[in-house]
């Protein structure tokens, strides 16, 4: 390689070095903003063994459910988590249990119901959305929740980009194959209340970076001008 | 080029490469506008940012008008680097989005944006600005139809090599007379394509229940994951978010469409439909999907997943297709496959996930031609044994029209054939030996070799680095089909040595 060549190449690992730290120190100064308080009324399962359901323990089978018209419930054996669920279906399959979660997304109404998505992770019942504080959690897990009827009119804000959505406190059935729903892992509510409303969560607006993208857009689009220009002058 | 390589090849290589740079940089512009007009400011500067950035980058390296004639050894290098500094430019907006990790979780999302995999580590996405989410999904549609065919598509220059480039990106067919008119017949069908699909699947997402506001942008995003086999979905829990047969039914025929060859879509467009039937590629694929989908649904009717017969077929057939297409879009949850679905069924999917889909399409994997090929060649090689010494076997296959198999295109097919297996191979050995099991190691692997996008649960937040390094690069080598990192590699050998 020549001298030149060796320049161009060291010049270009500088550059490189240069933007990626520039992305770096963007990305560490982003502001954020923390909720007020974390999810009341809702005890995080993690911390009450008693509530902790695990696929160790296996639940009564006389515990278990059908689903027929106008049937009265059990009371329900304990609040689950959707990692266990997921982890042990089988374990899990028509008992009558509780499960709280943040609806995000959309609610789908349908069919004289709704199917919503009610996650239990961190952003749902700790900190709230990303976006909002920074802390890095994990990828989003809950489960897929059918309100019957009435039901479907309590959650009403789902949560979304800058939006921590309603709070679910619901009581149901976990099918692992629901055949309303092709198959798939579902929990039938046969009560729910709200424990949390939505609320906004946007962050404030990211001055430096503003200032960032302006400048450098305002190079590229100078840069293609002067380029062109001297095409033209050629 | 290889063998004595020149500043001006290196003048030559950069100015190509910032031919597509230059695309990849105008397209955040399309997020951009949806970022203002949703006031998600972040996601807004942070578009800008990668925008100024990738555009500047783009300039600066095609200083210089190239004086060397583009050859093939050249055109396979501008893919390679393209492909590698595409995703690293691609990744700023994910990265300052706030929504993944470190850097390396942004490549890595953008590489499997790019390349159309499908696997994320992006973090809390139920709570994604729209815009970012857009530009994942926009990144599936060109890597779809090949960041290079874009550039050259839309900014042709007159007597420049652009064949080359094509061939290059994984596509051995000529469509057209024309490399450039290939490359714009690719953009057409895709158009056409685009305002079928998302009107069609925003009609079935509303059907199902989804506010008729948010109708357009997942219609468009999933057609844009599912035409081009990529996988991201708009929420968590992909396509089982919607809990319909009718959204499902839908994405099939969109996740088919793309696995096409796009030599089948212009024989299509050219109203010969008879040449879908005659097809080598449409045989093998079709016998290979009906036996991995026999094998998936014996395997999950023994595992007592599902208990009706509509569970397990529609389970069954949408995740066998999602796999065989590349496409990835799930309707059960990942950890499911290996808690609930037992043993047999994850190991068809990890087979249809291994094969792949057509050649000269956005589907991944080894792909049907090159399988149909083997299998030829092999029955022609068994059968010359068993037959008299002057006996003259031939095998031949339909392609556009009668072609023989030759030594040579068993030989090219086998020898890819096996680079993908060894691919799977490293990622799966890898995978076990960082602790993950047996099934979850080589699953996790084939998704990311053969860009498909399925996960059992490995690609998370956390994982370990090496692994996440590694995946990055199955998922480069898979979608180039490793001839064209070869090259790159033979490149920058002999730059630093000055020979090869």
């Amino acid at each position: 390689m020549s001298t030149r060549g060796l320049w161009i190449a060291l010049a270009a690992v500088a550059a490189v070095v240069a933007t990626a730290a520039t992305i770096g120190v963007l990305h560490s100064t982003r502001p954020s903003v923390e909720l007020e308080h974390v999810l009341p009324g809702a005890p995080d399962p993690s911390a009450d063994s008693d509530l902790h359901i695990t696929c160790q323990r296996t639940l009564p089978e006389h515990l278990r459910v059908t689903i027929e018209a106008g049937q009265d419930f059990p009371e329900p054996v304990g609040r689950v988590i959707s990692t266990e669920v997921i982890e042990c279906p089988t374990n899990f399959d028509r008992h009558h249990v509780e499960f709280v979660g943040e609806v995000v997304g959309d609610v789908l109404r349908r069919d004289g119901g709704a199917w919503v998505l009610m996650n239990d992770d961190a952003y749902a019942l700790e900190h709230g959305p990303l976006q909002a504080h920074g802390r890095y959690s994990g990828g989003n897990t809950g489960l897929a929740v059918w309100l019957d009827g009435a039901l479907a009119d309590i959650a009403d804000q789902p949560g979304r980009y800058g939006v921590r959505g309603d709070i679910l406190h619901v009581t149901g059935v976990l099918l692992r194959n629901d055949p309303a729903d092709g198959g798939g892992l579902t929990l039938r509510a046969t009560d729910a209340r709200v424990v949390a409303e939505a609320e906004e969560v946007r962050p404030p607006v990211d001055v430096t970076q503003a200032v960032v993208a302006f400048v450098l857009v305002v190079a590229a689009v100078a840069l293609a001008a002067a380029d062109r220009a001297a095409r033209r002058r050629r | 080029m290889f063998f004595r390589p020149t500043p001006d090849d290196a003048r030559l290589i950069a100015y190509h490469v910032g031919q597509v740079l230059l695309g990849l940089g105008l397209l955040h512009v399309l997020p951009l506008v949806l970022a203002i007009a949703n006031a998600e400011w972040n996601a807004a500067s942070a578009l800008g940012v990668g925008s100024g950035t990738t555009l500047l980058v783009a300039q600066l390296v095609m200083r210089g008008r190239p004086t060397v004639r583009l050859d093939w050894s050249h055109g396979l290098v501008i893919v390679a680097v393209a492909w590698l500094s595409g995703a690293l430019l691609a990744s700023i907006p994910l990265y300052l989005s706030g929504h993944v990790a470190s850097l390396l979780d942004a490549v890595f999302e953008a590489m499997s944006g790019l390349t159309t995999s499908g696997l994320s580590l992006t973090q809390d996405l139920d709570h994604l600005p729209l815009s970012i989410n857009l530009w994942r999904h926009l990144l599936h549609f060109v890597g779809g139809q090949g960041i290079v065919v874009v550039v050259i598509s839309v900014m042709a220059m007159a007597g420049t090599q652009v064949g080359i480039l094509y061939v290059g990106e994984g596509r051995d067919e000529r469509i057209a007379p024309n490399v450039v008119r290939t490359a714009r017949f690719i953009y057409r069908v895709a158009g056409v394509y685009l305002v079928l699909g998302t009107v069609a699947i925003a009609a079935a997402v509303t059907y199902a229940g989804l506010p008729a506001e948010r109708a357009l942008f997942h219609g468009a995003t999933l057609f844009m994951a599912a035409f081009d086999t990529g996988g991201f979905a708009p929420q968590s829990t992909s396509v089982a978010y919607y809990h319909s047969a009718l959204v499902e039914v839908v994405l099939l025929v969109f996740m088919i469409a793309g696995t096409l060859s796009f030599g089948l879509h212009y024989q299509l467009w050219q109203r010969r439909p008879g040449e879908l039937f005659r097809h080598l590629e449409t045989h093998v694929l079709a016998a290979s999907t009906l036996l991995i989908t026999t094998i998936a649904l014996v395997g999950l009717a023994g595992s007592g997943a599902y208990d009706t017969t509509t569970a397990l077929f529609r389970k069954g057939v949408f995740t066998v297709v999602s796999a065989h297409t590349g496409t990835g879009f799930s309707v059960t949850h990942p950890r499911l496959f290996i808690s609930d679905w037992g043993m047999l069924a994850p190991a068809a999917v990890v087979g249809a996930m291994a094969l792949g889909g057509m050649a000269s399409s956005t589907a991944g994997g080894i792909k049907a031609a090159r399988v149909g090929i083997t299998a030829l060649g092999l029955t022609r090689d068994v059968a010359r044994v068993v037959a008299p010494p002057d006996a003259l076997i031939v095998a031949s296959y339909h392609s556009q029209r009668r072609r023989v198999v030759t030594d040579e295109q068993v030989r090219s097919a086998a020898t890819i054939l096996l680079l993908y297996l060894l691919s799977y191979l490293a990622g799966g050995l890898l995978g076990l030996f960082y602790g993950y099991d047996f099934t979850a190691s080589f699953f996790e692997s084939t998704s990311a070799t053969a860009n498909v996008g399925l996960s059992v649960g490995i690609t998370a937040p956390g994982m370990p680095t090496i692994l996440e390094i590694v995946y990055v690069l199955q998922m480069w080598l898979g979608r180039l089909e490793f001839l064209t990192a070869f090259a790159l590699l033979a490149f920058l050998v002999s730059v630093v040595r000055g020979r090869v």
